[in-house]
């Protein structure tokens, strides 16, 4: 076995690497490559060993500041949507869980869209999050929720 | 916390119960913060982030199907609205044309080692932080999740949506690259 091989083999799985017989010959016989592993052996145990990292002191009423505003959000947007009956439905569809299932109490209605739609917590976190990035679906639910609002005012 | 009572907690939390949420957070809140500030490469953007990670908590607990899966899904949030930080700072720095606070991209190869054979203990941590910091989004986050949060390489696989394969030559590259930055350490 080639050097080269070697070292990948035993970045890729030092554990799995070490116990291959055909690594271990080769190692037997090459100080290169015993050093390499006993290198990465080091490293590996200096990152597991890292301390968790100290939790800034604001932190927490920073979060929960940003949730009360969130909450209050949400309490002001939700109705508008729902009183046009083809926004409500797209609305609905789409934008259920990241709009609507403000807690503490989404309507009946909206938890059943959200439930369906989002049948793993991973979908739905997934859906949550992308309501952050200024390109994802829900900015487009936002354009067209402030669209629904000027029709209203100007039919 | 055993299991039956943080599931007990999750289900109050997504009942609608204040107090059970705000227990859920100081439960996690440093477990949250951590996975962040060992993604990113700075206090403001992990401060950022762990805020987003709670608000999108706190806004998809009530579709939370089931609760034992809470921990889980409170790291891949994380991971995902850290990988978010990430891509938005890179496009940033590449439209700005400046260079940010973001940790240079640079292959480790070429700068010179840092030797941290003779270092104590805190040093030492140090230098493998700055290590870390040293490596692309990428590569940090691979090693950050299997060495750090002790996620299996499917795990892993599934949290990033992409091939297992992929996730094995990301943890191959990251930690050759990451021996090359340290030098020899200290047996
Ligand atoms: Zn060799």
């Amino acid at each position: 076995m080639r050097c080269e091989r070697v070292q990948t083999q035993l970045a890729n799985d030092l554990g799995a690497a070490q116990r291959s017989a055909r690594v271990a010959e080769h190692l037997a016989g090459c100080a290169a490559c015993r050093a390499e592993a006993a290198r990465l052996n080091a490293v590996v145990a200096a990152v597991e060993r890292l301390p968790m990292p100290q939790v800034p002191a604001d932190l927490r009423a920073r979060t929960f500041a940003a949730i009360a505003e969130r909450r209050q959000a949400t309490h002001r947007a939700g109705p508008v949507w729902l009183r046009r009956p083809a926004f409500a439905a797209l609305a609905a569809g789409i934008a259920a869980v990241a709009f609507f299932a403000g807690r503490p109490s989404p309507s009946p209605m909206l938890q059943v869209e959200a439930g369906s739609l989002y049948s793993s917590p991973y979908a739905a976190s997934h859906a949550l999050v992308s309501a952050g990035s200024p390109l994802a679906d829900s900015a487009a639910l936002h354009a067209m929720g402030a669209l629904a609002e000027r029709e209203e005012r100007h039919p | 916390m055993p299991d039956l009572e943080l599931k007990a907690l999750v289900e109050r939390a997504r009942g609608g119960d204040d107090a059970a949420f705000e227990q859920l957070y100081e439960r996690f809140e440093r477990a949250v913060y951590g996975l962040c500030r060992r993604l990113l490469t700075s206090d403001d953007a992990a401060e950022d982030a762990a805020q987003q990670v709670w608000l999108a908590i706190w806004q998809g607990l009530s579709s939370l199907r089931q609760p034992e899966a809470f921990t889980s899904w409170l790291k891949q949030t994380a991971t995902r609205v850290c990988g978010r930080t990430q891509r938005r700072r890179r496009w940033w720095s590449w439209w700005s044309e400046v260079e940010g606070d973001d940790a240079p991209d640079l292959d480790p190869a070429d700068q010179a080692p840092m030797t941290v054979d003779s270092l104590a203990r805190g040093e030492q941590d140090e230098a493998v932080r700055a290590a870390l910091e040293r490596l692309s989004p990428e590569h940090r986050e691979v090693v950050v999740l299997h060495h750090l949060e002790g996620l299996g390489v499917g795990e892993i696989a599934v949290t990033l949506g992409v091939a297992t394969g992929t996730v094995k030559s990301r943890l191959g590259r990251a930690r050759a690259h990451l021996a090359r930055i340290l030098g020899p350490l200290a047996e």
